[in-house]
């Protein structure tokens, strides 16, 4: 178990670095925009993975709680 | 175990496509320079071909097909091998020449504006004439050097990166 959540934060610690070169690449080629737009998709992408997880963690939860 | 395996050549082929793709898109940068620098070479070999040495023009486009390299080594051969037809005008051969050069270089269809115009003045007026236009057509391609030089400053190391990252992404989100 603890492993795969390792793995998991591994993924989007990543995920956010590559967009960040990505981001500064794109920045020194005057791209401001695509930049922007990247950031913003990077973070909805983030966003869904992350809330994939929350949403298993509150069934976990839920589960426990029930009688 | 063989799940890993396939994962690691799937990801390895997502990688290799976009990659190549970038470096395809970088080539394309760095090449149209190149490209028009070459163009501007067979351009002045030419004006030299024409005011100096007074060659026919089949003759003069066989010479500098000889001695220039390849996408314009391929436009002088077809401009050559079209003058060389029973019925072709020199405004046609060039036509035709530069329609090859068109589809085998990274040249934009606007840099061979210019180049185009003298299919109508080569081999038919006098000598000062077509050096004149010769170098007019030289001196816009000089002006489209410099810009082409600037737009592969900006973009040819951007489109390698984003070949590689790109595909580090999409790898990434998929595992």
């Amino acid at each position: 178990m603890g492993s795969i959540n390792y793995l998991v934060i591994l993924q989007v610690a990543v995920f956010g670095f590559v967009i960040a070169i990505l981001h500064s690449i794109l920045e020194n080629s005057g791209r401001e925009e695509y930049a922007q737009l990247l950031v913003l998709l990077g973070v909805i992408v983030v966003m869904f993975t992350v809330i994939r997880w929350m949403n298993e963690l509150f069934s976990t939860i839920r589960a426990m709680f029930q009688f | 175990m063989w799940l890993l395996l396939i994962k690691v050549i799937a990801s390895g082929l997502i990688i290799l496509t976009t990659t190549s793709f970038g470096f395809d898109m970088a080539r394309r940068y760095r090449d149209r320079p190149r490209h028009l620098r070459q163009l501007q070479a067979a351009l002045q070999g030419l004006a030299t071909e024409i005011t100096y040495g007074a060659t026919p023009l089949p003759a003069a486009f066989a010479n500098l097909a000889a001695t220039h390299p390849s996408p314009t080594k391929d436009m002088l051969q077809v401009a050559a091998q079209q003058l060389a037809m029973p019925g072709n005008t020199a405004t046609v051969a060039w036509e035709q020449g530069l329609e090859t050069l068109l589809q085998r270089s990274a040249l934009h269809p606007r840099d061979l504006a210019g180049v185009r115009q003298l299919g109508a003045v080569l081999g038919l007026s006098d000598r000062r004439d077509q050096e004149r236009h010769l170098l007019l057509a030289i001196q816009h391609l000089e002006r489209e050097e410099i810009a082409a030089e600037q737009e592969r400053q900006q973009n040819e190391r951007m489109w390698r990166y984003l070949g590689v990252l790109s595909g580090l992404l999409v790898v990434i989100v998929l595992v």
